[in-house]
């Protein structure tokens, strides 16, 4: 059911087995999962179905190193309460909907890259994957181009080789989970929704060893508690450390927070622009790379396919690389070309592939999506002077983008260039500098409206970078609590009953996109409570 | 030592991987006399403007202005000429195992084979 938190009494007390904290991907998923368990669930929700100035506010926050900004304009930051949105649904009301789940060697401890690896392989989330798929209204549980194409007649790949591999998204936008599953969260009988209600602090029982209230707080309205036998934090990357930094009454530190860990190794995929090419291939044949929609079943409803280039595993590891992913967006070569002030431009690199590749020509560009190296410097943490209307400390996300992300980018579109060129497919320029867009430049096509930049400093020295709002790490999953916050059960590891969802408690972010991920361990983490921890 | 590789012929090695890929104009026209001083002519030149290819040839000297000369770099090019047996396989294979083995430059951000950019520095030197 669902239930208007403003017109609860002051100091009421709820008893429940399972408190959600926060209403997105990953806590509607859980109450989801958790109906007809014989489990009681209440799911607390800081907003209400549509977006609301004041409630938004207090995602507010500073970020005193580096920012975050728009890809084509650094100029343009994109403050922290425009990233998360505190309404039902959470983030999904403004995601883009793109799902793939980890790779193998995600799972894996890389020795070139400090903190890789999670404490299960990726065969302990396929299960939960493929309820995923459900969950997020996507296509079957199936990456492989080949399926698609024998399938469906989806376009093969420009290139899959043993560097290089063909790899796809599944997509569903718009899909807002608050709108998708309102009906059914109104319906329930065993989960009450409470809206507009902001956990504030988390209480320790006496002993000291498990979470006994929540303590919630509506904006002008009252203040009450949850008891709960389980706690599960699902507010994202910022604020699931944020409460757990916050909730200080019983252990000084914060909770979790022996090894001084929570807020740590807070990580974002870089999403830039990173290059353009010329390619020998007709637009039909790249059609895949701008998806294609199919239909999941007979009542027509959609979702979308598109392929990327991805670096193998081989080639992570023998060039002791991060992951890396392409998008690849194509367009007419005589429909505009990026401008650039000096050097090889466009048309002279096209007039070498016509001569070279002799086929037909395109545009692409090129954007990359990398995996983060975790640096325990880039974290959240509480302002020690500001606080929230709530009275929460507001927080502070210090995080600079890392050296190594845009080394490995580079490295890795160099890589892709040099297969592509083999595979006489063309020809692709990294852009060191970065690529300027002007969405105002009259006349221009959409091509004409890139600015290319060659002069590397502009961006290599900038603390500022586009990044794709992936909130990632920031409550890390490790075997050890001198490694991470949470166990492998998402369990902060000095607290029996209080749990961690969501992209924070990813061990190693991999390069791909968080959802379904974060879906996947909620619905494992379902299971767990039902069927061994509350059972 | 080597002779030295026209302008002509660099557009033309350049031109290989098309030719034995089977690109229709080259293969037709990519035969007959093509020593290093005989006339090309029009059909064995295609009409691919060379303007730009020069361009990438004339920054790749920039970055490398100790191979500014066309004996250098037919030197380091080292391709068998036009008209000599497996020419132009060679010079394909050539551009596809450096872009395999990762023998590349970057000219202004394009990853290119690094005889690729040589010949398009001999195709700026011959202008």
């Amino acid at each position: 059911m669902l239930v208007d938190a403003r017109d609860l009494a002051d100091g009421a007390d709820l008893a429940t087995d399972v408190c959600v904290v926060g209403g997105g991907a990953a806590g509607i998923t859980l109450a989801r999962a958790l109906r007809g368990s014989g489990l009681d669930v209440v799911l607390l929700e800081s907003g209400g179905f549509e977006l609301d100035p004041a409630t938004q506010a207090l995602a507010e926050g500073a970020m005193p190193d580096g920012r975050f900004v728009n890809g084509f304009d650094h100029e343009q930051v994109i403050p922290l309460d425009a990233v998360r949105l505190r309404q039902l649904g959470g983030t999904t009301n403004h995601w883009a909907g793109y799902c793939r789940t980890l790779r193998p060697i995600d799972f894996e401890r890389r020795g070139h890259l400090a903190r890789s690896g999670w404490p299960f392989g990726s065969e302990t989330l396929d299960p939960w994957y493929e309820q995923a798929h459900e969950v997020v209204r996507i296509g079957p549980y199936e990456y492989d181009w080949r399926w698609w194409r024998d399938v469906h007649g989806f376009p093969a790949p420009l290139l899959d080789d043993e560097v290089v591999e063909a790899a796809l998204y599944q997509s569903k936008y718009p899909f807002a989970f608050g709108e998708a599953y309102r009906d059914e969260l109104e319906a329930a009988t065993d989960v009450r929704v409470l809206l507009w209600a902001n956990a504030v602090d988390l209480r320790l029982a006496s002993g000291g060893q498990a979470v006994e209230r929540v303590e919630v707080a509506v904006l002008d309205g009252p203040r009450f508690g949850v008891r709960p036998r389980a706690v599960v934090l699902a507010m994202g990357g910022i604020e699931n450390p944020r409460l757990l930094l916050a909730a200080n009454q019983d252990r000084p530190a914060g909770l979790g927070n022996e090894y001084n860990l929570v807020g740590r190794y807070f990580a974002d995929h870089l999403v830039v622009p990173a290059g353009f090419g010329v390619l020998a291939a007709r637009l039909p044949e790249l059609e895949g790379y701008g998806g294609i929609r199919y239909e999941r079943d007979a009542s027509g409803d959609p979702h979308g396919v598109r392929s990327i280039l991805l670096l193998s595993d081989d080639a992570v590891r023998s060039g002791a690389l991060q992951g890396l992913e392409l998008q690849l967006m194509a367009s007419r070569l005589g429909d505009g070309v990026p401008r650039q002030d000096e050097g090889v431009t466009v048309p002279d690199a096209a007039a070498l592939v016509e001569r070279v590749e002799r086929g037909p020509q395109t545009l692409a560009y090129f954007q990359a999506q990398t995996e983060p190296v975790l640096d325990a410097e880039n974290r959240v943490v509480l302002s020690t002077s500001a606080t929230d209307a709530l009275g929460m400390p507001v927080v502070e996300v210090r995080w600079r983008p890392q050296t190594a992300d845009h080394d490995s980018i580079e490295a890795g579109l160099a890589l892709v260039a040099q297969r592509l060129g083999h595979a006489g497919v063309g020809r692709v320029q990294l852009v060191p500098g970065g690529i300027q867009y002007d969405p105002d430049r009259a006349g221009a096509t959409a091509a004409d409206r890139f600015q290319v930049h060659l002069d590397r400093d502009t961006r290599t020295l900038s603390p500022d970078s586009a990044v794709g709002f992936h909130h990632m790490a920031s409550t890390r999953m490790a075997a050890s609590p001198r490694e991470g916050v949470v166990d492998a059960d998402l369990r902060v590891h000095s607290v029996a009953n209080l749990f961690v969802a969501g992209s924070s408690s990813f061990a190693t972010p991999g390069a791909n996109t968080p959802t379904l991920t974060i879906v996947a361990l909620a619905l494992r983490l379902a299971a767990h409570l039902r069927d061994r921890v509350l059972a | 030592m080597t002779p030295p590789i026209s302008r002509r012929q660099a557009l033309v090695l350049l031109a290989g991987g098309a030719a034995v890929a089977g690109g229709g104009l080259a293969a037709i026209t990519l035969v007959g006399d093509e020593s290093a001083d005989a006339p090309v002519s029009a059909a064995q030149t295609p009409p691919v403007p060379t303007g730009e290819v020069a361009v990438i040839g004339e920054r790749y000297l920039v970055q490398f202005p100790d191979e500014s000369s066309v004996a250098v770099l037919s030197q380091l090019v080292d391709l068998p000429r036009p008209g000599a047996p497996g020419a132009f396989a060679a010079a394909r294979d050539r551009l596809r195992e450096e872009l395999a083995r990762g023998e590349v430059v970057s000219v202004d951000g394009w990853v290119l084979a690094r005889t690729e950019a040589r010949l398009c520095a001999l195709v700026a030197l011959g202008q």
